[in-house]
């Protein structure tokens, strides 16, 4: 293999090796994404679809409502709006809405363990109570081998 | 190719090997290995710490639907570089998200507060390289910053990373830390050799 280019030099490989370091200071990598990474890919199913995660709205609060958060996933085949909220005794509700409307298993997994729902005919489903913590909710469309995904996030 | 760099490439041959059989914690070896490449990849590319994480975590959820195909270490990094680099162009042109402004990006290293005397003049080095590097083109920086994350030489996962032809990587790469060089001080070599 040869390269067009001047081979580096020693002071070429020490300023690079500098131009890393410098990075790793100044925008490490998150300290709970390797984490958050190893939590979401450790599934069995491998007919997955992933879901991105396109909008997520933080309300203002009004006249003393808790805290909610609006967190909107895409992916090729499904939409899941999920509203999450803080019940007074610190545990978290799942709101969801998913499309097409129907009746498709869903699954909460977190790293207690997983809760499990089926969405109504209009593709509501609630998940109550929730732990705080890492979550990732999962879609097995009715009718389909697929496993449909979101990334792992932190309520 | 330094002995370092082919013992590397063993190992993560035998990582990958493992997670294809179904081996989560050889998966988990190779998300350690190279989540660091791909933080810089999506960073590379302007997005904030949020949305790259994001992208990071979507990248290594996309690999598990296409493990099977990925035969070597050098394919998975590029096949992983690529899903990176494409789900931060999309999100970015979804968004309309502008590159920070140099000035922002390069606004202050984070100051650590008062370091013992022998972290002193590494953090002066890394000061006077953070002002070099500013002075960069932003297609400088880029290249720079993704290349010191790369095993060398592997122009695949350069190429993939910055969409850049291969082919122009090694000359680019060479006007770049030429222009660097001129911007350091001529004590930043000095003091490094001590």
């Amino acid at each position: 293999m040869t390269s067009p280019d001047e081979p580096l030099d020693e002071l070429d490989h020490m300023i690079l090796a500098g131009v890393g370091d410098m990075w790793r200071q100044a925008d490490p990598v998150p300290g709970d994404l390797l984490d958050r990474i190893k939590f979401a890919i450790d599934l069995e199913n491998v007919d997955l679809e992933v879901m991105r995660l396109t909008e997520m709205a933080q309300p203002a609060a009004a006249r003393g409502d808790e805290q909610s958060r609006l967190i909107t996933f895409d992916s090729e085949t499904v939409t899941i709006m999920v509203s999450i909220r803080q019940n007074p005794d610190g545990t978290i509700r799942v709101d969801g809405w998913l499309t097409p409307a129907g009746r498709h298993p869903i699954e909460l997994r977190t790293a207690s363990g997983t809760a499990t729902t089926v969405s109504d005919e209009d593709g509501r489903f609630v998940l109550d109570p929730v732990c705080s913590g890492l979550v990732q909710l999962i879609v097995r469309p009715s009718g389909t081998t697929r496993t449909v995904t979101t990334p792992s996030i932190s309520l | 190719m330094m002995p370092e760099t082919s013992l590397h490439h063993a190992r993560m041959a035998d990582l990958l090997e493992a997670a294809r059989d179904g081996d989560h914690s050889s998966l988990a070896g190779l998300v350690d290995e190279l989540t660091p490449l791909l933080w810089q990849v999506a960073r590379a590319q302007g997005l904030d710490r949020d949305t790259s994480s994001d992208i990071v975590q979507t990248a290594w959820l996309k690999l598990l639907g296409a493990l099977d195909q990925i035969r070597s270490p050098m394919a998975l990094t590029s096949w992983l570089v690529t899903v990176t680099r494409r789900e931060a162009w999309r999100v970015r042109n979804a968004s309309r998200m502008e590159l920070p402004a140099k000035d922002v990006l390069f606004a202050e290293l984070p100051d650590h507060g008062p370091t013992p005397e022998e972290r002193r003049v590494e953090v002066e080095r890394t000061r006077q390289l953070w002002r070099a590097v500013s002075t960069l083109s932003d297609r400088c920086q880029r290249l720079l910053r993704i290349i010191a994350f790369t095993r060398r030489p592997d122009y695949d996962t350069v190429s993939a990373a910055l969409d850049m032809p291969r082919g122009s990587i090694g000359p680019t790469r060479g006007r770049c830390l030429a222009k660097l060089r001129d911007a350091l001080s001529a004590d930043f070599a000095e003091e490094s050799w001590q």
